[in-house]
């Protein structure tokens, strides 16, 4: 009898889930995030002609609007986009007579719906998807656009 | 005489701006520039700040920091180094040094822009990225 209880502890000793006498400790951890805005530009915007030849624009029929993701991380923060003064690479004539504009529009964490460039938005925390088109003018009537290239650049702007 | 009193006045603000750091937020990574806001206060003619412009592409990117006045007028600011070449992921920091030309109080624009390689300037039209931040000096005395 004794043995079979000698036996009986054994086992229950061996069952039982060890209890070490354990201890607690926390680690802290801690980190900042600074307010601040990122600008990652996107695909490039291509511009064509209208069909008289006085307009040369990314919303024409072949053009295509520049692209670029805006991410803020507060608030405070507002966009806008400074259109060309000039084309930085344009035939002779190119920049003779030309008035320029830009626009941009977001979608995602703002929506703006196409606002002239020269309008600042205040955005909201989040990241936004951001499509800016530009447009030249000859602002004299009956001028047209020479063939050749045109390139010009568009300041995409968060402040 | 001129030249070695600017010097002095350099080394000075050097310092200054080194004390400065320590009043502005940390870097971060992955952020076009931070902080993008301040108010430093100097005993002198200048005020300096530091920033910390980062590329937040997985590419090199070459950079430039300008500063401008509230009507985004250039200000002839001393900006150390004003262009570099920043691996991806990466911010580096940049000193900027800012006259108070005559005001008590001055607010200037620190942007940082990207500057288009030679090779992708040749697209029809490109965006220009310009992440601006405000700061405001005050004079004490």
């Amino acid at each position: 009898m004794k043995k079979l209880i000698a036996i009986a502890a054994t086992t229950f000793v061996a069952l039982t889930p060890i209890q070490a006498n354990s201890a607690t400790g926390n680690i802290p951890f801690s980190g900042a995030v600074s307010n601040s805005c990122i600008i990652t530009v996107g695909s490039s915007g291509a511009l064509a002609a209208s069909a008289d030849y006085s307009v040369l624009s990314s919303e024409e029929t072949g053009g295509a609007a520049g692209t670029a993701t805006i991410l803020t991380t507060g608030g405070g923060f507002s966009l806008s986009a400074d259109a060309p003064a000039s084309f930085s690479s344009a035939p002779a004539t190119g920049n003779t007579n030309v008035s320029f504009s830009a626009t941009y529009a977001a979608t995602g964490a703002n929506n703006i719906p196409a606002t002239a460039g020269t309008s600042a938005t205040a955005l909201s925390r989040g990241s936004s998807a951001i499509t800016v088109n530009m447009s030249g003018s000859k602002s004299v009537p009956g001028e047209t656009f020479e063939s050749g290239t045109y390139a010009a650049t568009v300041v995409l702007r968060c402040e | 005489m001129k030249i070695k009193s600017f010097k002095f006045i350099g080394q000075i603000l050097t310092v200054g701006s080194i004390l400065a750091v320590s009043a502005l937020p940390e870097r971060a990574a992955a952020q076009a520039m931070s902080p993008m806001r301040g108010q430093v206060k100097s005993f002198t003619d200048f005020f300096a700040l530091r920033v910390y412009p980062a590329n937040p592409y997985s590419h090199r990117v070459r950079m430039e920091v300008k500063v401008y006045d509230q009507d985004f007028r250039p200000v002839r600011a001393r900006v150390s180094p004003s262009q570099f070449t920043l691996g991806g992921r990466l911010a580096r920091p940049v000193s900027v040094i800012v006259p108070f030309a005559g005001t008590k109080n001055r607010k200037v624009r620190v942007c940082t822009e990207a500057i288009p390689f030679p090779t992708q300037q040749k697209s029809a039209t490109t965006i220009r990225a310009q992440v601006c931040g405000k700061f405001l000096g005050v004079r004490v005395n």
